[in-house]
């Protein structure tokens, strides 16, 4: 069975790419394949609290986060660095990485996909 | 029969989900030969609640998680809730609890 | 060896889907066995509309893709949900949303994301164009 890291960089409000990345996360753990998360730059909006899009808007992708739980993700992984994200609430069930641990995570997985 | 004035989509989802009503899943669930009863409507609820809180329709692995947690491990079993929602218990009871279809649910 | 293609990027908004048909090009002109299929996502589901009409001086995708696929009987696969929103709809599908058109090309086939895991445990490795 193959890891599978899906790595979202894609602001969650300009295109789909979000959404159907966390769709195939989804997917791939509902036919229980190992996945794990990780978000980097405007992908990381999805982590604030608060969030109130409206339908034209899009999806609101933020609730999504802890309902990964019953689909058995639960290693959401960003880089320690991005100290604005420690200015607001934020989704707490994210695993902060420094740089090196953040470089090296991406080898310990068989296969990434980006959105 | 359904009430005409609500409109559901080709799989009798309804398009509409602010329509849904119990009186409304009452039908639905007549429609498909189902009776409702008090185990059938805290799954109902359960799953409201779950896209309600997380905007997404849960497949079968996650709504058996989902149901072991709030319901306890001996509902939380896909054989109980084929028990009641027959067939695919996530599409069953989606479709009676007025939300979409949950998505690549195969 | 075999690989699986994944395409996400759009064939308007992007070169995914060009540099994935020269790669499966030398990949099969090298080795004829080492791709097992094609899988389109996102905004890639748009190579698989048959009504789209690009200028006559331009490239063809959707032909040149087809071509891939007749020539090596590799399947082309779009997700469904992901062509479905975007109006990629094949025969079945127009049926079930009572439409009275379908658009999806020939050679092209509406899959569930199921099979994309599929693809994944049956290969040595996908790889991704976006």
């Amino acid at each position: 069975m193959k890891h599978t890291l899906i790595h979202l960089n894609s602001s969650p409000y300009s295109s789909l790419a979000c959404k159907e990345g966390l769709d195939f996360a989804l997917v791939l753990a509902t036919f229980e394949q190992p996945v794990d998360l990780c978000l980097s730059g405007a992908a990381l909006a999805i982590l604030t609290d608060n969030q109130n899009p409206t339908a034209e808007q899009g999806k609101n992708l933020h609730k999504l986060l802890d309902g990964l739980e019953f689909y058995d993700i639960e290693n959401i992984f960003i880089e320690k660095h991005h100290s604005w994200l420690s200015n607001q609430p934020t989704w707490q069930g994210i695993q902060l990485l420094n740089e090196a641990e953040w470089q090296t995570m991406f080898s310990q997985y068989q296969q990434v996909f980006r959105f | 029969m359904t009430d005409n004035t609500v409109v559901l989509d080709e799989e009798g989802y309804l398009l509409n989900l602010q329509d849904w009503t119990p009186e409304l899943a009452n039908q639905l669930a007549q429609d498909v030969e189902v009776e409702l009863t008090d185990a059938h409507w805290e799954i109902i609820y359960l799953l409201r609640d779950f896209y309600t809180e997380f905007e997404v329709s849960p497949a079968m692995r996650p709504l058996v998680k989902a149901v072991s947690k709030k319901l306890g491990a001996e509902k939380g079993r896909s054989i109980y809730l084929m028990t009641l929602f027959p067939g695919s218990p996530p599409k069953l009871a989606a479709k009676i609890a007025g939300l979409p279809k949950p998505a690549n649910c195969l | 060896m075999q690989y699986t293609l994944l395409i996400t990027g759009s064939p308007y908004q992007s070169k995914a889907c060009h540099t994935a048909l020269r790669f499966i090009r030398a990949a099969l002109n090298k080795y004829p066995d080492s791709i097992k299929g094609v899988f389109f996502y996102e905004d890639a589901v748009l190579i698989g509309n048959q009504t789209a009409q690009p200028p006559r001086d331009e490239v063809n995708l959707t032909k040149a893709w087809q071509d891939i696929a007749e020539q090596h009987k590799i399947p082309l696969y779009l997700c469904i949900a992901a062509a479905v929103r975007r109006g990629i709809i094949n025969e079945s599908e127009s049926r079930r949303y009572e439409l009275e058109q379908h658009t999806l090309a020939e050679y092209f086939q509406l899959e569930g994301l199921g099979t994309l895991v599929d693809l994944m445990n049956t290969t040595n490795k996908i790889i991704q164009f976006r």
